[in-house]
């Protein structure tokens, strides 16, 4: 599918500085680049960036990839797409220059060093093409990488204090985020089970505490540290931060008919009707743990309703914990279905529709 | 002659639930719940209501529906059991409870009922029958809510209504007893859903890690918001239980 691997090496790297710095004169960013270079213009071209994974082990082989369309929404072919990654420290170590093909998509693919440090690493792409304005994006991943499996050491055995249980407050409206509305208590269920299963104290608070999470942006205040987030984006500040910068592997997203969770990408990982849901017999929730970008490891799951949620505790006290080793990946969607008809969630009514990275 | 009297007293009012067992101490959650076997626990919730469950059951006499919130402090608890599956079903379950008083329908078993008498249908049946070591009471000509001894009536701890309703303070208890059934059963609930959260969470936080110190059947703790947030922080729940006994 792709014409060639690209391997790091000094070589390569001359020659793709060549481009950029030569060719396409622009200084090498240490942040996120929105930097525009003039033409001719008919308009600005939008560039998307993904990655295939969340998180990535040292040495893994990792691919970016997006799309390049026009003001119009329309494919653009044969962009050229400079691609930079920062490491943790903000120092580029992967720089590439691809063209967009007919469908406007465009990839990269390389192998992380063996070397590659733990934390945050952003990938930029900046589109160009002669006949429109410069567009560029970003995105993020983290090394290590990041597992429902790792729960046993990050939050079941984690020293006591090192784990926080944010909840989503059900006061306090003016704390919360644009779009963010107050809790119902249901919420909270799911976070007493896994609280429950720490071996050690662990402390806790809501997501309107300064001490805890930047009011002005959702994010976590503290660093190094697990996470433990309930509640969904629309309920919980956290929860909503994670989802807008894209550092949670999959968001919740809903039209008229239909709720969706989807990967960053915007594929559909898992679905269910409104009616179904809301008439309190099915629900679909998600488990997806991933690092922020304070160094922090957070364990985050919500359902459509809170059945979902408190499925989402149930699920991962009663079955996942006694065999956490075998939840190798980042993110699982499930779904309940109320097969008896008594409204209560029974754990045998819960199965598994998807899981990635 | 006197003796087979005083013994034939005492079986009959046993067997109308009218004595208690001998007093079991909170130490056995220990081993009755946390390191149970497997499907040896029974956690009961109480009925959330059709509007949450989707499913309209009845309810006893005097039982209305729970907030979702009481569920949190049983997710504690459950969370802390070392043997799973564990089930956890509806108080308006008939397989589980007899749905005209609230009985639970088993026994030799442990039971975790977390909940108000006046939202959870078990511990309803418990305690309007004071066969729980406390129950809860709201003395109008006090103004006061307040756990009483069902052995004597006497107030064990009360708060003011006003403090209650403010949202800055409540009470929680926790107690264990042994039913007719021979049943151990774990109850704990605050006045206010603040009050059984942090019940939960002194359970799990303070309670479980010392809990062969906790020799005594039912322990009263109060919960002020010392820092005015709202939540319940492990810090204001007071550092020694505010009344306790057998």
């Amino acid at each position: 599918m792709y014409p060639y691997r690209k391997e790091f090496d000094v070589k390569r790297i001359a020659l793709v500085l060549f481009f950029v710095v030569v060719w396409f004169p622009q200084p090498i960013v240490t942040g996120p680049i929105p930097y525009a270079m003039g033409s001719v213009g008919t308009g600005q071209l939008s560039v998307s960036i993904f990655t295939d994974s969340i998180s990535y082990n040292p040495g893994d082989g990792m691919t970016l990839y997006g799309y390049v369309r026009d003001p119009t929404g329309s494919p653009v072919s044969y962009a050229s797409v400079s691609i930079q990654v920062n490491d943790p420290g903000g120092s580029p170590f992967h720089l590439a220059l691809v063209s967009s093909y007919a469908d406007g998509r465009y990839s990269d693919i390389f192998n992380l060093p063996m070397t590659a440090r733990s934390g945050m690493y952003t990938a930029y792409a900046t589109a160009y093409r002669y006949d429109y304005d410069s567009g560029s994006n970003y995105i993020f991943f983290s090394v290590p990488r990041a597992t429902l499996s790792s729960l046993q050491a990050r939050i079941f055995s984690a020293a006591p204090n090192t784990v926080y249980f944010i909840y989503p407050d059900y006061g306090h409206i003016e704390r919360k985020l644009a779009g963010v509305g107050l809790a119902a208590l249901s919420d909270w269920s799911a976070m007493g089970v896994v609280y429950g299963m720490c071996s050690n104290v662990q402390s806790d608070g809501m997501d309107t505490s300064p001490a805890l999470v930047d009011l002005s942006s959702g994010s976590v205040t503290l660093s190094g540290v697990s996470v433990v987030v309930m509640g969904g984006a629309g309920v919980h500040n956290v929860v909503r931060y994670c989802e807008n910068v894209r550092i949670a592997p999959l968001r919740f997203s809903q039209d008229a008919l239909t709720c969706y969770f989807m990967k960053r990408d915007g594929s559909v990982v898992g679905s269910i009707s409104k009616y179904d849901a809301m008439n309190l017999h099915k629900d679909m929730f998600v488990l997806e743990v991933f690092a922020d970008l304070k160094g922090n490891t957070v364990l985050m799951a919500y359902g459509v309703t809170w059945k979902g949620t408190f499925a989402a505790g149930l699920y991962l006290k009663s079955v996942i914990a006694s065999n956490l080793a075998s939840y190798s990946r980042a993110w699982y969607v499930f779904k309940w279905d109320d097969s008896n008809g008594d409204g209560m969630i029974d754990v045998a009514e819960i199965s598994e529709v998807a899981s990635g990275d | 002659m006197l003796l087979l009297t005083v013994l034939t007293i005492v079986t009959v009012q046993l067997s109308m639930n009218r004595v208690a067992s001998p007093p079991t101490g909170l130490t056995v959650l220990d081993s009755a719940v946390i390191k149970a076997s497997s499907n040896a626990v029974w956690f009961i919730l109480a009925d959330p209501g059709p509007s949450n469950l989707g499913v309209t059951n009845a309810r006893p006499p005097g039982v209305y529906y729970a907030a979702l919130s009481d569920w949190t402090a049983t997710g504690f608890v459950y969370g802390m059991c070392l043997n799973m599956p564990q089930p956890m079903v509806l108080d308006s379950n008939p397989s589980y409870a007899d749905q005209s008083n609230g009985q639970p329908k088993t026994s030799q078993r442990a039971i975790v009922a977390f909940g108000g008498p006046l939202v959870h249908a078990v511990v309803n049946y418990y305690e309007t029958r004071r066969l729980t070591p406390l129950y809860f009471y709201h003395d109008q000509a006090a103004g006061q809510y307040q756990f009483r001894r069902s052995s004597d009536g006497a107030v064990a701890y009360g708060l003011p209504v006003a403090d209650v309703t403010s949202g800055q303070k409540d009470l929680l208890m926790v107690e264990a007893f042994t039913d007719s059934s021979g049943n151990t059963v774990f109850i704990g609930y605050g006045f206010t859903f603040r009050g059984t959260y942090a019940m939960g969470k002194l359970l799990k936080a303070r309670i479980a890690p010392n809990i062969s110190s906790y020799a005594y059947s039912w322990y009263v703790y109060k919960w002020e918001d010392l820092n005015g947030d709202g939540f319940q922080d492990l810090n204001e729940i007071s550092a020694n239980p505010v009344a306790y006994g057998i």
